[in-house]
C-alpha cells in the first residue's frame, strides 16, 4: 500500500481521492500489508490515474459519495468472519509479545504485576480500536496527506489524555505482584485457545499468519 | 449464491441489494463472453441501459465476485503504459451464471405475472 501511495502520479483531487479511500480502510482495521488492501491500493490508483489522463471527473469514478463507495469495499472484504479472525490474530499476536514480555521479566527477576499487563493489553492491543474508530468517523473530514497527519495526531493526542486517567487507576488499584511463570501459562494457553477458534474460522491459518 | 431481496426505502435505489444481485449476475454474463477490463464493462454496461452507473458501482462488485472465486483477474500493461486489470471467469463463476439465468427467468415470469394482474 505504501509502493501504491509513493510511486504513482496522482495529483490534485485525484491524489486526494486516492488518499481518502487508503485512509478509510486503514481505518476499518484493514492491515495495510494485507494482499486485500495492496490490491484496492493498486486498482485504485490505476483506476484515478486513467480518470485523471482523461479528464474523467472523480465523481465517475467513486460516485457522489466517497463514503459509500469506501464502505462497498469494505463490505466486500469484510465478513463478520474475517473481521472475528482478524480481531483474533491481532489478539494472539498481542498474546505472544506479552508472554515473551512476561519471561523476560521472571528471568531477570523484575516483579510482574497485574497493572502491567492490564496497562498493555490496553494501550498497545485496544487502543488501536479505540484511535481507528475515531479515525474513522473523521479521516475523510481531514483531506491530504498534512491535513490527514493533522488528524490522526489530534486523535492521538486526545484519546492518551483520555487514556491517561484510565491508566492510572488500573496503576493504583491492580497493583498485585504475580509470578512471572503462571501468567506465561496462561498466556500461552490463550494463544492456543484462540489458535484453535481461529483453525475453526480458516483453516489454512499457520503459526506465523499472527506476525504477517 | 443467494440473490436476497430486500428493498429499503421507498423506491428501488442503486444501492440496493437486488440491484446488487441483477448486476453481478450482467457482469458474470459480460465477462463470460469476453476478457474484458473495468471501464470496458462500465461501458458496456452504460449502452445496455444502465445509465446512471460509474466506476465505483461495479467495482466493489467485482472485488466481491473475485473473492468468491467467481472470476479471476491479471493486470496487464497497455501500449500507452497504462496498467488495465482484465477479468476472466472461473468453472464456478459458468455454474453461479446459469444458476442466476434461473433464477432471473424465474423472477421476470412471476414479477410480470402479478404486474400484469
Amino acid at each position: 500500500m505504501k509502493d501504491s501511495i509513493l510511486n504513482n502520479k496522482l495529483t490534485g483531487d485525484y491524489l486526494i481521492a486516492h488518499l481518502d479511500i487508503l485512509s478509510y480502510l486503514q481505518s476499518c482495521n484493514i492491515p495495510p500489508n494485507n494482499k486485500f488492501s495492496i490490491e484496492v491500493a493498486d486498482d485504485m490508483r490505476d483506476m484515478l490515474l486513467s480518470a485523471q489522463e482523461n479528464g474523467t471527473p472523480i465523481s465517475d469514478i467513486v460516485g457522489n459519495d466517497i463514503k459509500s463507495f469506501c464502505e462497498d469495499i469494505v463490505q466486500s472484504y469484510n465478513s463478520k468472519r474475517v473481521k472475528l479472525l482478524d480481531f483474533l490474530k491481532n489478539l494472539n499476536y498481542y498474546l505472544c509479545f506479552l508472554l515473551l514480555m512476561v519471561l523476560i521479566f521472571q528471568v531477570f527477576e523484575a516483579s510482574v504485576n497485574l497493572s502491567t499487563i492490564v496497562t498493555f493489553l490496553l494501550c498497545w492491543f485496544l487502543y488501536k480500536y479505540i484511535l481507528n474508530f475515531f479515525y474513522k468517523k473523521l479521516c475523510l473530514k481531514f483531506k491530504g496527506l498534512k491535513n490527514k497527519i493533522m488528524c490522526i495526531l489530534l486523535i492521538f493526542s486526545a484519546s492518551a489524555l483520555c487514556l491517561f486517567p484510565i491508566v492510572l487507576i488500573i496503576i493504583t488499584y491492580c497493583d498485585f505482584r504475580l509470578n512471572g511463570y503462571y501468567v506465561a501459562i496462561v498466556c500461552l494457553l490463550l494463544i492456543l485457545v484462540v489458535q484453535i477458534i481461529c483453525k475453526k474460522l480458516y483453516k489454512n491459518i499457520k503459526w506465523y499468519d499472527y506476525f504477517i | 449464491m443467494h440473490y436476497i431481496v430486500i428493498i429499503g426505502g421507498d423506491k428501488l435505489e442503486n444501492n440496493t441489494q437486488v440491484l446488487k444481485g441483477i448486476l453481478e449476475g450482467c457482469i458474470l454474463s459480460i465477462i463470460s463472453k469476453e476478457e474484458t477490463y473495468g471501464y470496458e464493462l462500465l461501458i458496456t454496461l452504460k449502452t445496455n441501459g444502465f445509465k446512471d452507473m460509474v466506476e465505483g458501482t461495479i467495482y466493489p462488485l467485482l472485488l466481491r465476485l473475485e473473492k468468491k472465486e467467481l472470476i479471476t483477474s491479471k493486470r496487464r500493461e497497455e501500449q500507452n503504459g497504462m496498467t488495465r486489470k482484465y477479468f476472466y471467469i472461473t468453472e464456478i463463476g459458468e455454474k453461479e451464471l446459469n444458476d442466476f439465468k434461473i433464477y432471473w427467468d424465474k423472477l421476470y415470469v412471476n414479477v410480470n405475472k402479478i404486474l400484469k394482474e
